[in-house]
C-alpha cells in the first residue's frame, strides 16, 4: 500500500473537501442549536403548560360535610359512607361482558352501561350511592376498568325533623335548601382538587396526599331537637284535626332571637327530597305571606300606648257603625260590642275599637311603628330566600288603609316577622334578629363564629309591660282561652284573617293563628302557630290555641323555666292581678339569664301535670312530703370541670349529674364540650376529650377556645 | 512494540469525549428505566459500553490497513449475514433485521455500515486522481446496492437511509466532479416524486406529519409532538434527572432508545442538551483532526465515513426529537440503549483511534 505519493496538492484538495463536509455539519449543528434554544429558551413555558395539561389530572375529593348539631350537640345532619361505581372506559377490556355482569348487580339496563363503557370519556359514574352489598359484589368481580369508590353522603338521622331548617343536599353534596344552602361555604369544607399524575395510558396516580383538614365546619344551632319535635307534632296534629292545607309554628327566645323550633306542615324527609313535591319543601315560616288579622292589633295597640294616645282602661265606644273612614263602615267579625276599655278591645278583638283608636295615630305614625316592628323587611335570619313581606309605603295607602292595617289587613307578613314583632313586646321593647345558628365550630372543635346578639329598642319598657298585661287578659278571659297554660302565666293574641281570593276577602277561607309568650311578665318564649285554611270554624284561638298550649307547656318545662302559677287556676282574675305586678318573686336578675336557660335554685310547682309533662320531668321531680306538692329540680347544677380526671371518675360524675357522656380519646381528660360551668340541661351530652399526653399543646388550646366561646355566649344575653 | 506506541500515540481526548457521551447515555437510560420500572436497563447499558470499549481497544491493536486490505472478505461475510437475517432473522417492530446468537440479539445492518466504510476505503484507496471517474462511481453504487437492498428487504428503511450520508460523504471527499454531483442531485430530485409514490402510505404520512405535527396529534404525529413538548417543557435548567414527567409518565415514546435525547433535554434543560450537542461537536471536530493527520487516503476515507455515520445519526436522531426530521427509528450513537448501535459505534471509534495511532508513515 504505497500509494501516498499523491502529493501535497491532492491532499490539500481532499482536505478542502473535508472542510466543506465539516461546514455542512456545522451548519446543521447550528440549525439544531437554534431550534433547541427556540424550544427550550423561548417556547418553554408554552410547552410546559402543554405538558402539564396532559400529565395532570384532577379529581375533586369531596370533603366530609360539616355536621349540623342542635343546641345540645345532638346530631341533626351527619354523614354516612356510601359507594359509587365508576369506570375509566379506556381500561375496559370486554365491554359486552362487563355491561351484562354489572347490569345484573346494579339493576341498570345493560345497553345503557355498554354505552357508557364504550364512550370517549375518561371517567364516568355508572351508579352512585349504591348499597354496601352491591358495592362488595362489584368489587369482588374485579372487572378491569370498573372501580368502586367510597363517598361521604349526607344523612339526616331524625328524618323529617327540622327538615325545612336543615334543607337538603344534591348527589354531589351541594346544599340545595335551608342551612345546607345558606351555610354551604362553611359546611362543605374545602373542595380539594387533588392533583394526579396521568401517564400516557391515562392511568392516574395520586401525586400529593397532604393530610390537610378539608372537612366542613360544624354548625351548632339554636334549635332544640326536643322542642322542634314537640312543635312539629303539635302543628301536624292541629293541621290534620282542622283539615287545614298547611301551617307553621315557631318558638323563639324573645331575649336573644334564638329560634328554638321552626316547624312547617306539610314537611319532607331530607334524606330523599326528590320524592316530595317542591311545595312540601317550602319553609313557610319565612317564605309564605299571610294577613296576620287580629294578631296585628297588638302592634297597633303598642304604638298607641307608646305614643300615650290611650291607656289600658280608656273606654271606647265600639257600637256598630261608629267607626267609619271615608264612607267605609267597619264592623266586627262576630257580634257587635258597646263600650269597651282598651284592654277589652284587645281581649274581645274588636275591629271597631281598633280602627277608631288607629285614627288617633294617623297614617304616618302607624306606618312608622309598623315599620319599626320590622314588617316589610327581611328579619335577617340565617336561612335562604326569606320574604320581605308586603307593607306599602304611606304614599300608596288609600284613605281606608289605616283602618285595615290597624287590625291586620292590607299587610302581608311572614310568620317569622310576626314572631319577631311579638318578641319585642315580650322582651321589653327590643327588636331582635332571629337566627338559627348559634356557633360555628371547626372540625377540630375550635370556635370559629359565635352569634352576636343584635337588637334595637323600638318600644319603652313601660309600654311593653302594659301590652303584656293586656295580652295576658286575652288568654285568661278573651279569645285565647284555649291557649291557657298549666303552671305558667301566658299572654297572647288570636288572629282570624280572611284570605284574599280573586282580589276579595273570602268568606270561606281563613288563616287562623295564635301568637303568645310565657311567662307573661317575663317571657322566656314566644310562640306563633299559623293554620292555613282550616275547615269548620276558623277562629285562631280554636284552631291554633291548643297547639300553642301544647308546645309552650312542654317547652317551658324542657327549658327549665320555673312555673309561676299554681296549676289549678281557680280564679283567673286573681291570677291576672298577680301578673299585673311586675318583678314578682320569679323574676330573675338579667345576669342570670343564659341562653334561655334559667339557673334558679329550685322552683315550686303545685298541682298536677299532664302525663306527658310528667314523663318529661320524670328524672328531675321529687315529691315533697310537707307541702304535698311536686318540687321540680330544674338544672340546679353546673357542669363540672373534668380536666385531669380519669375516664372512670368522669363517668361517675356524669352519672351523678344525669349527663350523657361521649368519650373521645383515651387517658386523662383534657377538655370537654360544652365547657365546665354551664348549667346542666336534661338529656345533655357532654363530650370529654381524653389524651395520654397530658396537656398537649393543641388540645389545651382547643379547650381554651371552647371555653371563651361559651363565655361569649353568655355575654351577649347580658348586653 | 506496537502496543507501546499505541499507548504513547493514543488519542486520549477522543476517548475521553466518547466515554463522557457514553456516561451521559447510561444516565439517560437510568432515568428512562425509572419510568418503565425496568431498573436494570442501565446496568445492561453499562455492560454494553464496557463490551464496546473492549472491542474498540481490540480494534485499535489491529492495523487498520490490514482491515482495509481484507475489506472485500468482510464485505462478502456481511452480505452473507444479511441474507441469513433475511431468511432466519427475528422480527422486531416490523423489521426483520435482528439475529439471535445465543440469546444475544443484534442487527447486522448496523455492523454492515462499518464494512461499507472499509470496503469503500479499500476501493478508493488506490486512486490517485483528483476526481472519481464514472466507472468508479458506478463501482461504488454496485458495492453499496446489495447491502442496502438487503436491508430494505428487511423492512428497515431507516437504517438503509443512513447509508446515504455515509457513502455520500466518502464520495464527496474522494472527489466528485461538480457536474456529476449536480446531475446526481438533480436526478435525485427528479426521482423524488417517483420515490414518493413508491413509499408506503404510512411512510408518506410520516413525512407529512413531520412537516405539520398537528395533522394528527394523537396518531403518527404523536411521537414527534410529545418529544417536542418534552424538550420544550425542560426549559433552560431542566426538570431534574428522573423528574421529566413527559418521559417518566410514558408520553415520550422509546425514551431509552430513539428518543433518549428528548428525555435528557427535558430533564437537564437547554444546559444539558447544549452540553450533549457540544460533546458531539467536539467529538466530530476531533475526528476531522484525525482525518487530517491520517497517513493515507484509505485512512482519511475511513475517518470521513465514520464522521458521516456518527454525524448523520446525531443530526437525524436529534432532528427527529426536535421534530425537524421524520421519525425514522435511528438511535443516537453512544447514548441510546441498544447493543448493536453501541458496538458499531465503538468499532467505528476503534478504527478512528487506530488510524490516529498509525498516522505516521514510519512503522
Amino acid at each position: 500500500m504505497k500509494n501516498d505519493h499523491g502529493g501535497k496538492n491532492l491532499k490539500k484538495v481532499i482536505f478542502g473537501r473535508l472542510l466543506i463536509v465539516l461546514c455542512l455539519a456545522l451548519l446543521w449543528a447550528a440549525g439544531i442549536f437554534a431550534r433547541l434554544i427556540y424550544l427550550q429558551g423561548f417556547k418553554s413555558e408554552d410547552y410546559f403548560r402543554q405538558a402539564e395539561g396532559q400529565q395532570q389530572g384532577y379529581i375533586e375529593l369531596s370533603p366530609k360535610r360539616g355536621a349540623i348539631l342542635d343546641r345540645n350537640l345532638e346530631e341533626l345532619a351527619t354523614n354516612v359512607k356510601s359507594h359509587s361505581v365508576y369506570t375509566h372506559p379506556h381500561q375496559i377490556e370486554d365491554p359486552l361482558y362487563t355491561s351484562q355482569t354489572l347490569a345484573q348487580i346494579l339493576g341498570i339496563p345493560s345497553d345503557k352501561i355498554f354505552e357508557q363503557l364504550t364512550s370517549e370519556a375518561s371517567f364516568t359514574y355508572l351508579k352512585r350511592r349504591i348499597p354496601p352489598l352491591e358495592a362488595k359484589q362489584v368489587r369482588d368481580l374485579q372487572l378491569p376498568g370498573i372501580h368502586v369508590t367510597e363517598e361521604s353522603r349526607r344523612f339526616y338521622p331524625n328524618m323529617e325533623l327540622a327538615s325545612h331548617i336543615l334543607g337538603f343536599v344534591s348527589v354531589d353534596n351541594d346544599g340545595l335548601g335551608g342551612l345546607e344552602y345558606y351555610y354551604q361555604e362553611e359546611l362543605r369544607g374545602r373542595k380539594r382538587m387533588v392533583q394526579l399524575k396521568v401517564d400516557a395510558r391515562r392511568n392516574s396516580y395520586l401525586r400529593s396526599s397532604s393530610n390537610e383538614k378539608i372537612e366542613g365546619n360544624i354548625l351548632v344551632l339554636t334549635i332544640d331537637r326536643a322542642i322542634q319535635h314537640v312543635t312539629e307534632t303539635a302543628l301536624r296534629k292541629a293541621v290534620e284535626l282542622h283539615g287545614a292545607i298547611d301551617g307553621s309554628a315557631i318558638v323563639m327566645d324573645p331575649r336573644t332571637g334564638q329560634i328554638l323550633a321552626m316547624a312547617n306542615c306539610p314537611t319532607f324527609n331530607p334524606n330523599d327530597p326528590g320524592k316530595y313535591p317542591p311545595d312540601h319543601r317550602r319553609n313557610r315560616s319565612i317564605l309564605d305571606l299571610y294577613e296576620p288579622g287580629s294578631t296585628f292589633k297588638v302592634i297597633t295597640m303598642s304604638a298607641l300606648l307608646e305614643e300615650g294616645l290611650t291607656t289600658p282602661d280608656e273606654v271606647i265606644d265600639c257600637r256598630a257603625g261608629t267607626a267609619r273612614i271615608a264612607g267605609k263602615v267597619y264592623r266586627e267579625a262576630k257580634r257587635s260590642f258597646e263600650d269597651l276599655t282598651l284592654t277589652q278591645v284587645i281581649v274581645k278583638s274588636s275591629n271597631v275599637g281598633m280602627v277608631k283608636l288607629a285614627l288617633r295615630l294617623g297614617d304616618e305614625r302607624l306606618h312608622r311603628y309598623v315599620e319599626s316592628f320590622g314588617f316589610g323587611q327581611k328579619t335577617g335570619i340565617d336561612l335562604p330566600g326569606e320574604e320581605n313581606g308586603l307593607f306599602r309605603p304611606v304614599s300608596q295607602w288609600s284613605k281606608i288603609s289605616i283602618g285595615a292595617i290597624s287590625f291586620g289587613q292590607e299587610i302581608g307578613v311572614t310568620p317569622l316577622q310576626m314572631v319577631r314583632a311579638a318578641a319585642a313586646i315580650a322582651n321589653g321593647g327590643h327588636l331582635v334578629k332571629p337566627h338559627v345558628v348559634r356557633q360555628i365550630l371547626s372540625p377540630a372543635g375550635d370556635l370559629l363564629f359565635n352569634q352576636k346578639l343584635e337588637r334595637k329598642r323600638i318600644l319603652s319598657e313601660a309600654t311593653t309591660r302594659q301590652a303584656r298585661q293586656i295580652m295576658t287578659a286575652v288568654v285568661v278571659e278573651g279569645t285565647g282561652r284555649a291557649a291557657r297554660l298549666k303552671g305558667y302565666s301566658c299572654a297572647g293574641k288570636t288572629g282570624t284573617a280572611q284570605k284574599i281570593v280573586d282580589g276579595k276577602y273570602s268568606r270561606s277561607k281563613y288563616v287562623g293563628s295564635f301568637i303568645g309568650f310565657a311567662p307573661a311578665d317575663d317571657p322566656a318564649l314566644v310562640c306563633l302557630v299559623v293554620i292555613n285554611e282550616p275547615k269548620g270554624l276558623p277562629w285562631g284561638g280554636r284552631v291554633a290555641g291548643p297547639a300553642f298550649k301544647e308546645i309552650m307547656e312542654l317547652t317551658l318545662i324542657h327549658q327549665g323555666v320555673p312555673p309561676d302559677l299554681p296549676v289549678e287556676m281557680v280564679n283567673p282574675h286573681i291570677q291576672m292581678a298577680k301578673t299585673n305586678k311586675p318583678g314578682t318573686q320569679n323574676r330573675l336578675p338579667e345576669s342570670e339569664i343564659s341562653d334561655g336557660t334559667f339557673q334558679s335554685e329550685e322552683s315550686l310547682l303545685t298541682g298536677h301535670f299532664s302525663e306527658t309533662v310528667l314523663t318529661v320531668l320524670e328524672s328531675e321531680t321529687e315529691r315533697r312530703a310537707e307541702s304535698q306538692s311536686l318540687t321540680v329540680n330544674l338544672s340546679t347544677e353546673a357542669l363540672p370541670d373534668f380536666k385531669g380526671l380519669t375516664l372512670r371518675q368522669v363517668a361517675r360524675d356524669c352519672a351523678r349529674h344525669s349527663v350523657r357522656l361521649k368519650i373521645t380519646g383515651t387517658g386523662m381528660a383534657v377538655g370537654q364540650r360544652p365547657a365546665p360551668g354551664l348549667p346542666i340541661s336534661p338529656g345533655m351530652v357532654c363530650e370529654v376529650f381524653f389524651s395520654n399526653e397530658r396537656q398537649r399543646g393543641n388540645e389545651t388550646n382547643r379547650v381554651v377556645l371552647l371555653r371563651t366561646g361559651e363565655h361569649a355566649g353568655t355575654d351577649h344575653s347580658q348586653r | 512494540m506496537i502496543s507501546e506506541r499505541a499507548i504513547r500515540e493514543f488519542d486520549y481526548p477522543l476517548l475521553a469525549l466518547v466515554l463522557s457521551l457514553a456516561c451521559v447515555g447510561v444516565l439517560g437510560v437510568y432515568s428512562a428505566s425509572l419510568g418503565t420500572g425496568e431498573s436494570s436497563l442501565y446496568l445492561k447499558q453499562m455492560m454494553r459500553v464496557g463490551l464496546g470499549l473492549v472491542v474498540c481497544l481490540a480494534v485499535v491493536f489491529i492495523d487498520y490497513r490490514y482491515m482495509v486490505d481484507n475489506a472485500f472478505a468482510l464485505y462478502a461475510g456481511s452480505l452473507a449475514l444479511l441474507v441469513t437475517v433475511l431468511l432466519f432473522g427475528t422480527e422486531i417492530h416490523g423489521s426483520r433485521s435482528w439475529v439471535s446468537l445465543g440469546g444475544v440479539r443484534f442487527q447486522p445492518s448496523e455492523l454492515t455500515k462499518i464494512v461499507i466504510i472499509l470496503v469503500l476505503a479499500r476501493y478508493l484507496a488506490d486512486l490517485n486522481e483528483r476526481y472519481l471517474t464514472k466507472r468508479q462511481l458506478l463501482g461504488i453504487v454496485a458495492l453499496c446496492l446489495p447491502p442496502v437492498v438487503l436491508i430494505i428487504l428487511q423492512r428497515d428503511l431507516g437504517t438503509a437511509v443512513m447509508y446515504v450520508p455515509i457513502v455520500g460523504g466518502i464520495v464527496l471527499v474522494a472527489g466528485i466532479r461538480r457536474k456529476v454531483l449536480l446531475t446526481t442531485i438533480a436526478l435525485a430530485l427528479l426521482a423524488a416524486p417517483v420515490g414518493w409514490f413508491t413509499l408506503k402510505d404510512y411512510q408518506r404520512q410520516r413525512v407529512l406529519v413531520t412537516l405539520d405535527p398537528e395533522l394528527d396529534p394523537q396518531g403518527i404525529g404523536y411521537q414527534t409532538r410529545q418529544s417536542r413538548i418534552a424538550i420544550g417543557s425542560g426549559g433552560v435548567m431542566g426538570r431534574g434527572l428522573g423528574n421529566g414527567l413527559q418521559a417518566q409518565l410514558g408520553f415520550v415514546p422509546e425514551s431509552h432508545t430513539d428518543f433518549i435525547f428528548a428525555l435528557l433535554a427535558e430533564e437537564t434543560g437547554l444546559v444539558g442538551s447544549g452540553l450533549i450537542l457540544a460533546l458531539y461537536l467536539m467529538f466530530l471536530l476531533r475526528l476531522v483532526g484525525v482525518a487530517e493527520s491520517a497517513r493515507d487516503r484509505a485512512g482519511i476515507l475511513v475517518v470521513v465515513g465514520v464522521f458521516c455515520m456518527i454525524f448523520s445519526h446525531v443530526v437525524i436522531n436529534v432532528g427527529m426529537a426536535l421534530g425537524m426530521v421524520p421519525a425514522i427509528g435511528i438511535p443516537l450513537p453512544l447514548l441510546s440503549y441498544g447493543g448493536s448501535s453501541i458496538l458499531t459505534t465503538f468499532i467505528a471509534i476503534g478504527l478512528v483511534l487506530n488510524i490516529h495511532v498509525h498516522r505516521y508513515v514510519y512503522s
